[in-house]
């Protein structure tokens, strides 16, 4: 047995054989199969030795990768992606349609969107003065603007977005796509979270793998100097680490030979194996130094705004672990000085700085996917939790609405230049194809070929899924 | 339109008298609906509501109109010409229970074309009678009947064997005829030291030391021998507390805080880890156990600990170790979301079911409904979250004898008591026409005043009060201090002698004519305060409250009750709740019947200092944290000298029909006093002056005389009602007035009596304790609750009576008192219950053998695993439950001691195709060690543990990667060496290396652990500081032992950490490391064993090394 502590490639072996093999599909069913008739199973088809091994889909996928822009704290819709001119018509009257309870309960008057919005690229589709450059790339995006959530408070709603479920403890969609499909990439774990500074409410646990085995869980790359946790070897030599490494090793194979190579105790040794690999990668994967001075220039790493550096690197770290096979990739935002996007007061302020720090970053990595040619395999979400109310809390900010939203999607298999949905003439509910959160995750597992209502996991009882018993996959946005 | 029960009530009142007529259609109608209307319905709803639709949703059929009209889950859906009532409308106008069709709304026009076809009486051709759905039949016992778990565990005969020297216990007989029916062989006996490492990690969590495994590996006497002596010691250490009380914690979702955005603490969770530690070291029978969870604030005899504190009570805890959300919108949602987590906790720890699947629905495939569902909701709806104010046994004793005292004089006193014991009623009217002569004059001489005297007030005297006291025969001092006391500032308008205040001070000639308005003035009052009473009657009666605690002892105050912590003589004001009935100091808090909101306020009438109001709607009680939607439900008492009218406001009007409970608690040394509580939109009742002895005296006060013959006849009165035990509030503030300002001339002998009394009674008092807190359930008022369909909390359906499942009890109707968790607990230990005792032994076997033999801990149902040895998992919960009496630790020795557990581990290539798995168990399991463990063993093995134990949990150490809201202090990177069942659990921020070793997320019951494998894990046990920094830390100590060679230096550390010698080649691998080390370093022979860095590289390769991470 070897630690292959010395062998590390530029990128991921697996993923450049799987590039380079034609139809890779084919090779990765014969590796292990995740059929219908057997999904209640599936727990015990983990192969704890090696739980990233490359799993067959039920189907053809259209994206390999997920990116996930996270917009905590929840923008809203009419200032962003849904104009609604019935708002400057009724601006600083009562609001016209009943209201729900709200979360602080202070409601004002009705509130015009302090933005303009204008027309792009072929489709026409409207965008808000709030981002010039990602409606620079409008006609690949599909925007969905009858999204709904069940929860009007954040964590709440963080969990469900994340899990499919509104409280603690379930696993994320990261953690489900890793255990469907496992991953493309050796060196790194199927599902890592990009952390931009703030985390969510609700905490690590919208990254966890709940009942999934923990090999499945986000994994969170700060963008401190220690990216990983435990990453590094703590003040000692090369030398040293690898002296004792191998006296590890040596001790630990006889040990599993005594024991006639009991399954976990290979299975430790073998997990031992990744996390020496992880050593060597993670660093190279964040040392951006082979990058060309336009690309950083581009994403905004030089941009002296609030965040906006901060946000370009995740974006350009994103790309750079699609390029290695990297499954699901989650970035929450970088701090801007005000509470996330959360604009319960200052929305003005508030939506432009944060909107300051994600547009170009993200425009930039729309155009580089593309011109890699990696978009095509990508999809990438961009969401709140939910949404704002069209009417005011207090004078100048938004409460939390549940009942009607936007958030787009581009790249890996969605048709651009697509709207999907509609709300009310204020922007309040969604009333033409209204979607759940459950519609999202059942047509996100779509797109990476997997059928929601057949990706189990026996926990409790019951065979869980992402989608819980809901869930309908949303054609009329696929390519 | 809120469409609540009452609104699907009465739509089925509407719905029978609709469906018994004979209906005929114009033509024009039935074309109308024809052309018009079917279409639409096709179009839009027979997707999911019609005999062609796959699952018919909800239980709604629109494809026929009887069908429409009977309606679905929820209830009727077409009230035939009432559009504004029928839910259909509702719902395609997306109202508030349903939005239909679920996707997008119809558009206007489709809409009013519905409408106007219910308003005109739904049309519908005649005899069309469409097929009906057979309906799902639920047959309970079926279901009970067909699966295992539900018939009682049976004993058998001790089965027949072939290989009879094996057996060592009972339960090996069943093992071994398994394994020889199979064809299998058990393996051998583990090696000595193999076994007493298993042991100890099994049972304590912990590494043996060195010494221990020499003494046990060299011990020359049988292993059988040796062992018993070895497993009897072990189980009397209090590590075993520890170990047994983290499995448990994962059952119960141990946390510290609540979750969600801000993750706020949970005060004092840590007394129910400690409760449990308690427990198991000094084996609290399981039953008992049990029965301390569910109800241990029930037991009429709670168990009590060495220092007398209540233990039992201690165990209830768990119930409230769930997540909580602050600010919810939806605050019926959140409780019922609370308490399904409750639910779920309960009957997978106590009996492996999982009965939140019935939260929705009847359960998919367990012999459980709904009604059980929902019987259980009722319990813990009846329940309260309460602060535990938990006395001592010592000081409770000393409350009793103190209420012996108390009563035992109050009713002596009573049976005594007469105007002449107090000194007669002359000396009364005595008394009040000479403080009339001092403040007023005779009535000749009214207009002169004394020169230079006045009392103290300022106010002149008429005439020299000692030339009055001379003529009245009265003692001077006596007559000041009624002057004092009667002065007109002394005497407000509701004090018993206002009355006598106001009219002396009127001129004589006056006097009938200014009596008879007061009397008016009085009925007027008297009369508004009647209509305001009426019209804001009590939330409850007094004696329907629930004290807990004991400031409030078990009652309203009662006639005559005295209180004895003053210097005089004092009554208590009669019926009202007093929580210093006993001492002021005493803590408790008192909780109202829960009941609906339906004013917008709730006001309490209120004496106190220092105390709190608490509204809890819907049991909500995080405004305790944040007051977002909350305002006004928490509010602090601050009147001690007067009642006063406090209410709940601010957020109250937005939970009107919501249900509520007050509670008032007293946590300091004052008393507080609750006269009543109203739930109003009105302001306060006006006060009424005390003028009542005027309405008496119709045609008014003639002359002082009467006047003072008036106040007589009220002290008379008052005395004859507390001889008679009739007090009223005014008698006792009358007579506590007398009393306090002493101007009763009372015999020597009864003062002396009083002053025994009180002397005892107040060292008695003083000797009372502090009280610990806790977090506890308290009973509230028992109330059953409905079934919602389809878990949905707007739409409620038959009453579910709290009850045990009906698969256990049948269909039961039974008459709790209050919440009826008590029997609920009797019944969770009946012996016609199936489940508890098969449940926990099954626990007990899967941590002795890494499997349960039914290996889903947590699910015994048709979901979960079938037992792989019925019989073993029989026998076994019967010998528990009664060979054993529940006893842990009596059933831990015997398995212990039996062949079964302490076969090899090691898999056998002749069965690597037989029994992969080792499903038969014809070894012991090779075991990765838990989080907590492979810690606590490395603290062990470093020298670092601290074995402290109990207390305030040790804050996790944070990386930089643990962020968010609600992050907490710093800890210290090795915990202070204490054990990891002492480290806080905070739900947002658990500890990585816990998290990474499969420490369950404290989200609901985990009965099995996941054995993951993460990269995670050897980074940590590679990098982490912790492991690093004790690795050094062990190290330091080794080299200070001076008299080591390089051979037993390594021998210790391997005997220490591993409890075995190294191998041959094991020694020879590391002295090749060591010397390579030696290398790295420069160091030359004679530093070799001096050099802290190279011991402190090996102990970390030992920290990393498979035979310490894992358990043979």
């Amino acid at each position: 047995m070897s630690l292959n502590i010395t062998n590390h490639n530029r990128l991921c072996s697996r993923r450049d054989m799987l590039r380079h093999s034609g139809s890779g599909l084919g090779m990765i069913a014969a590796t292990a199969l995740l059929s219908k008739t057997h999904a209640a199973e599936a727990e015990g088809r983990i192969d704890s030795k090696k739980p990233f091994i490359p799993r067959a889909s039920h189907r053809a996928p259209s994206a390999r990768h997920i990116i996930y822009l996270y917009m905590d704290g929840a923008p809203s819709q009419v200032d962003t992606w849904d104009p609604k001119p019935r708002l400057d018509q009724d601006h600083g009257k009562p609001f016209a349609m009943n209201i729900e309870p709200t979360q602080f309960n202070n409601i004002g008057t009705t509130l015009k969107s302090p933005w303009k919005f204008h027309q792009y690229g072929e489709s026409g589709i409207p965008v808000s003065d709030l981002f010039p450059n990602i409606a620079k790339h409008v006609d690949k995006l599909a925007v969905v603007r009858s999204m709904t959530s069940n929860f009007s408070e954040h964590t709440n709603a963080n969990y469900f977005l994340h899990t499919g479920n509104g409280t603690q403890g379930r696993p994320g969609m990261g953690a489900w796509v890793g255990y469907g499909l496992g991953s493309e990439c050796e060196n790194l774990p199927a599902y890592v979270v990009l952390n931009g500074g703030l985390t969510p409410p609700g905490g690590l646990d919208n990254f966890g793998s709940g009942f999934l085995p923990a090999s499945f869980q986000g994994t969170v790359f700060n963008s401190s100097a220690e990216p990983v946790a435990y990453i590094k070897p703590q003040g000692e030599s090369e030398q040293v680490q690898r002296n004792k490494l191998e006296l590890l090793q040596s001790l630990d194979s006889a040990e599993s030979n005594r024991v006639n190579q009991d399954g976990q105790i290979e299975a430790s040794i073998s997990n031992y194996e990744l996390a020496f690999r992880m050593q060597r990668f993670v660093p190279e994967l964040t040392d951006l130094s082979d990058e060309s001075a336009d690309t950083l220039q581009m994403y905004g790493l030089e941009q002296k705004t609030k965040g906006t550096a901060t946000f370009a690197r995740q974006c350009l770290l994103a790309r750079r672990l699609v390029e290695r096979g990297v499954r699901f990739i989650e970035l929450t935002c970088p701090g801007v000085g005000h509470d996330r996007w959360d604009q319960h007061v200052n929305l003005h302020s508030g939506h432009n700085d944060n909107a300051m720090a994600v547009d170009q970053p993200i425009g930039a990595l729309i155009a580089d996917l593309e011109r890699r040619g990696l978009l095509e395999e990508t999809l990438i979400v961009w969401s709140g939790e939910f949404g704002r109310t069209p009417f005011a809390q207090g004078s100048n900010g938004r409460d939390h609405n549940p009942f009607g939203f936007t958030l787009w999607m581009c790249g890996g298999g969605i048709k651009g230049g697509t709207i999907y949905g509609a709300t009310d003439e204020f922007g309040y509910k969604a009333i033409e194809n209204k979607l759940m959160i459950h519609d999202l995750h059942a047509t996100m597992l779509h797109l990476m070929g997997m059928d929601h209502e057949d990706l189990t996991f026996r926990f409790s009882g019951r065979d869980m899924r992402l989608t819980d018993v809901h869930g309908e996959v949303v054609h009329d946005i696929i390519a | 339109m809120r469409l609540g029960t009452s609104f699907i009530f009465g739509l089925l009142i509407t719905l029978n008298s609709a469906i018994s007529q004979e209906i005929t259609f114009s033509e024009e109608d039935l074309s109308f609906f024809e052309s018009e209307v079917r279409p639409l319905l096709v179009k839009h709803c027979y997707e999911c509501h019609s005999a062609d639709a796959k699952e018919v949703k909800g239980g709604l059929r629109l494809d026929s109109r009887e069908f429409a009209i009977k309606g679905g889950d929820t209830g009727p859906a077409l009230v035939p010409g009432k559009s504004k009532e029928s839910l259909l409308i509702s719902a395609i106008q997306y109202g508030d229970l349903y939005q239909m069709p679920p996707k997008s709304r119809l558009p206007e026009q489709t809409v009013k074309v519905l409408i106007d076809w219910v308003d005109r009486g739904s049309p519908w051709p005649a005899g069309e009678a469409t097929a009906t759905h057979a309906a799902r039949d639920f047959d309970l016992e079926k279901r009970a009947a067909e699966h295992w778990v539900w018939k009682l565990p049976q004993t058998s005969r001790i089965p027949r064997v072939r290989a009879k020297q094996w057996p060592q216990q009972s339960l090996d007989y069943y093992l071994l005829n398994h394994l020889e029916n199979n064809r299998l062989v058990p393996s051998q006996p583990a090696d000595r030291a193999t076994l007493i490492r298993r042991i100890y990690f099994d049972i304590l969590g912990l590494p043996p030391s060195p010494e221990v495994v020499s003494h046990f590996v060299t011990d020359p006497r049988e292993t059988s021998v040796a062992l018993r002596e070895l497993v009897t010691n072990v189980l009397n250490q209090p590590a075993f507390g520890e170990r047994w009380a983290r499995h448990w914690m994962d059952l119960v979702r141990y946390a510290e805080s609540y979750g969600h955005e801000f993750d706020y603490s949970i005060p004092n969770a840590y007394k129910y880890r400690d409760y449990l530690i308690r427990a198991f070291n000094s084996d609290v029978p399981y039953d008992q156990f049990v029965r301390e969870h569910i109800a241990g604030d029930l037991l009429a005899a709670p168990r009590r600990s060495s220092d007398g504190g209540n233990e039992s009570i201690l165990a209830t805890g768990f119930w409230w170790l769930g997540e909580a959300v602050h600010s919810p919108v939806d605050v019926r949602q959140d409780q019922a979301d609370r308490i399904d987590n409750q639910i779920d906790v309960m009957s997978k720890t106590f009996l492996g079911i999982t009965l939140g699947c019935a939260r929705c629905h009847d359960h998919k495939f367990d012999a459980i409904t709904t009604r059980d569902y929902y019987s259980m909701f009722g319990f813990l709806a009846s329940s309260r979250r309460a602060e535990g104010f938990l006395y001592r046994q010592k000081d409770l004793d000393s409350i009793s004898e103190l209420k012996t005292i108390q009563k035992d004089f109050s009713d002596q006193i009573e049976e005594r008591i007469s105007p002449e014991k107090l000194g007669g009623i002359e000396q009364l009217s005595t008394a009040l026409s000479a403080v009339h002569e001092v403040l007023f004059g005779r009535p000749k001489d009214t207009d002169k005043t004394v020169e230079g005297s006045a009392l103290d007030g300022g106010l002149p005297l008429r005439r020299p009060i000692d030339v009055v006291a001379s003529e009245h025969d009265m003692p001077l001092e006596l007559l000041d201090r009624w002057v004092k006391a009667l002065s007109p500032a002394a005497i407000k308008t509701d004090h018993p002698l206002y009355a006598w205040r106001v009219l002396a001070e009127s001129p004589l000639d006056k006097l009938p004519a200014k009596s008879r308005e007061l009397a008016g003035l009085y009925e007027a009052q008297l009369a508004t305060r009647q209509a305001y009473d009426v019209r804001n009657p009590q939330i409850a009666e007094l004696d329907q409250w629930l004290p807990h605690g004991v400031a409030f002892q078990d009652s309203p105050t009662t006639s005559g009750l005295l209180d004895l912590q003053h210097e005089v003589i004092q009554l208590f004001e009669p019926g009202v709740y007093h929580s210093g009935q006993i001492s002021n100091r005493l803590r408790g808090s008192l909780h109202s019947p829960r009941f609906t909101l339906d004013g917008h306020h709730v006001a309490y009438e209120l004496m106190g200092d220092g105390a709190e109001v608490q509204l809890y709607i819907d049991g909500h009680f995080m405004y305790k944290y944040n007051g977002l939607l909350f305002g006004g439900m928490s509010i602090n008492v601050n009147s001690p000298d007067s009642f006063r009218w406090i209410r709940n406001a601010g957020d109250t009007p937005r939970y009107t029909a919501h249900s509520a409970a007050a509670a008032i608690i007293d946590r300091g040394d004052k008393p507080v006093i609750l006269r009543s509580t109203i739930n109003t939109s009105d302001g306060d009742p006006k006060p009424t002056d005390a003028l009542s002895p005027l309405a008496a005296h119709p045609n008014g006060v003639l002359n002082t005389d009467e006047l003072h013959a008036l106040i007589a006849d009220q002290f008379t009165n008052a005395v004859n009602n507390w001889a008679d035990g009739n007090l009223t509030a005014s008698d006792s503030t009358h007579l506590n007035w007398l009393f306090k300002n002493e101007l009763l001339q009372l015999s020597d002998d009864f003062k002396k009596e009083v002053e025994q009394v009180q002397s005892k009674y107040r060292a008695i008092e003083q000797t009372i304790q502090e009280p610990d807190t806790a977090l506890v359930v308290t009973d509230g008022n028992g109330q059953d609750e409905h079934v919602f369909v389809r878990g949905n909390h707007r739409v409620l359906s038959e009453v579910a009576p709290r009850q045990m499942f009906t698969a256990i009890v049948g269909d039961t109707s039974p008459d709790h008192i209050g919440s009826g968790r008590l029997q609920l607990a009797n019944d969770i230990l009946s012996n016609r219950n199936p489940l508890t005792s098969r449940v926990m032994v099954n626990r007990i076997w899967h941590h002795l053998f890494g499997r349960g033999i039914v290996a889903s801990t947590n699910n015994f149902g048709v979901l979960g695993q079938r037992p792989t040895h019925p019989e073993l998992l029989d026998h076994l919960a019967v010998e528990f439950a009664t060979t054993h009496g529940w006893s842990i630790k009596s059933f831990l020795e015997t398995i212990l001691l039996s062949s079964a557990y302490q076969m090899g581990s090691t898999p056998r290539q002749e069965y690597f195709e037989r029994d992969p798995q080792n499903q038969h168990f014809y070894r012991q399991n090779i075991r990765r060690l838990q989080g907590e463990a492979i810690r606590d063993a490395v603290l062990s093995v470093s020298g670092r543990l601290d074995p402290t134990q109990f207390g305030a949990s040790i804050p996790t150490f944070l990386t930089p990667f643990m962020t968010g809201r609600g992050r907490p202090g710093q800890g210290p990177v090795d915990g202070n060496g204490r054990r990891s069942v002492y480290l806080s659990v905070r739900r947002n921020f658990l500890s990585p290396m816990m998290m990474a070793f499969d420490s369950p997320v404290p989200f609901n019951s985990v009965g099995r652990r996941n054995v993951s494998n993460v990269p995670s894990q050897a980074l940590i046990l590679m990098n982490d500081p912790f492991i690093k920094g004790q690795a050094q830390f062990w190290a330091e100590r080794l080299i200070q032992r001076d008299s080591d060679s390089l051979a037993s230096r390594i021998d210790f550390m391997f005997l220490k950490a591993l409890a075995r010698h190294p191998r041959e080649e094991e020694l020879a691998k590391i002295r090749l490391f060591l010397k390579a080390q030696q290398n790295e370093y420069r160091l030359s022979d004679d530093q070799l064993l001096s050099d802290v860095r190279i011991w402190a590289d090996l102990a970390h390769v030992i920290f990393n090394l498979k035979p310490f991470t894992y358990l043979y």
